[in-house]
């Protein structure tokens, strides 16, 4: 019973990443295709983006672990931008997720994706660590006031 | 409130409360001695009962409608509820972070800010509690944040 809730707690955080980036997918195939006068979308390419996604946040998972500690951040952290990479605008133009589109087009999703990349990075570790400092500065004061 | 620590010899520590009338300040410090000086009843796996000291406590988690209470050496059970423990040991730093756990704030080692607005706290006992996301904003304004 305790691996299957351990399981279950992993799928639902798996599933809770996977579920952003597939949302973010299909916003910036949607701007695309109403660019390019489309209002349609391709399932085909929507299965795709679903199972990209939840690989990328199941590898994502062992490489940033929630309730373990963090080993390798640095290394991880390069595996992880590499991996968004390959899997993001690297299967989007084997996949032709965005084609046809104008090259200008291209660029801007490329450009967005790399600032949603950024903003990630600056959540987990600069704006998270911030916090757990004045979490644990507050924490201090509270044990010491007692 | 004017606070005096006298040192002065003898076999037990006195607490001696001097005002003009007993307001609302003087029942707060009345109720924060009592509540930290009452003990605990609680039993081991042998049904040994031990009183234990509302500071010895870790945390506490309600599981199958048992209590229990984790000290940094021994997991203990006890007849309170959680809720009850709560309204006891809330004023000594006792804080609700989860439906079934509750942890002693002096315990913590450190806590870390996770995605989602959680909190990861890790106690003494290097174990690791999460503070859901609906508790976490309530430690944080517990802790003056």
């Amino acid at each position: 019973m305790k691996k299957f809730v351990l399981f279950y707690r992993w799928g639902m955080e798996v599933k809770y990443n996977m579920g952003l980036y597939f949302a973010g997918l299909v916003f910036m195939k949607a701007i695309s295709d109403a660019v390019a006068g489309r209002f349609a979308m391709d399932t085909l390419i929507l299965v795709e983006m679903f199972a990209v996604t939840m690989l990328f946040s199941m590898v994502e998972s062992g490489l940033f672990p929630r309730h373990r500690e963090q080993k390798n951040l640095t290394r991880n952290t390069v595996i992880w931008v590499c991996l968004a990479h390959v899997s993001f605008p690297g299967v989007a133009v084997a996949g032709k997720w965005f084609a046809p589109t104008a090259n200008w087009m291209y660029a801007v999703l490329l450009i967005t994706f790399e600032l949603s990349l950024l903003a990630m990075w600056f959540g987990f570790h600069v704006a998270l660590k911030w916090d757990t400092h004045c979490l644990n500065e507050k924490l201090k004061e509270y044990q010491e006031k007692a | 409130m004017k606070i005096t620590v006298e040192h002065r010899e003898g076999k037990e520590n006195e607490v001696i409360l001097r005002c003009r009338e007993v307001d609302e300040e003087m029942l707060w410090v009345l109720s924060l001695l009592h509540s930290g000086m009452q003990k605990l009843c609680v039993w081991d796996d042998n049904k040994a009962a031990v009183l234990l000291s509302p500071g010895e406590m870790v945390y506490c988690e309600s599981v199958e409608e048992r209590t229990f209470v984790y000290t940094a050496s021994a997991v203990l059970q006890t007849a309170l509820s959680l809720a009850e423990l709560e309204g006891r040991y809330a004023q000594i730093g006792y804080f609700r972070i989860g439906k079934g756990t509750l942890i002693n704030l002096h315990r913590i080692r450190r806590l870390k800010s996770e995605r989602g607005g959680r909190i990861e706290a890790t106690v003494e006992t290097g174990e690791k509690l999460l503070v859901s996301r609906h508790y976490a904003p309530l430690l944080r304004e517990r802790l003056g944040l």
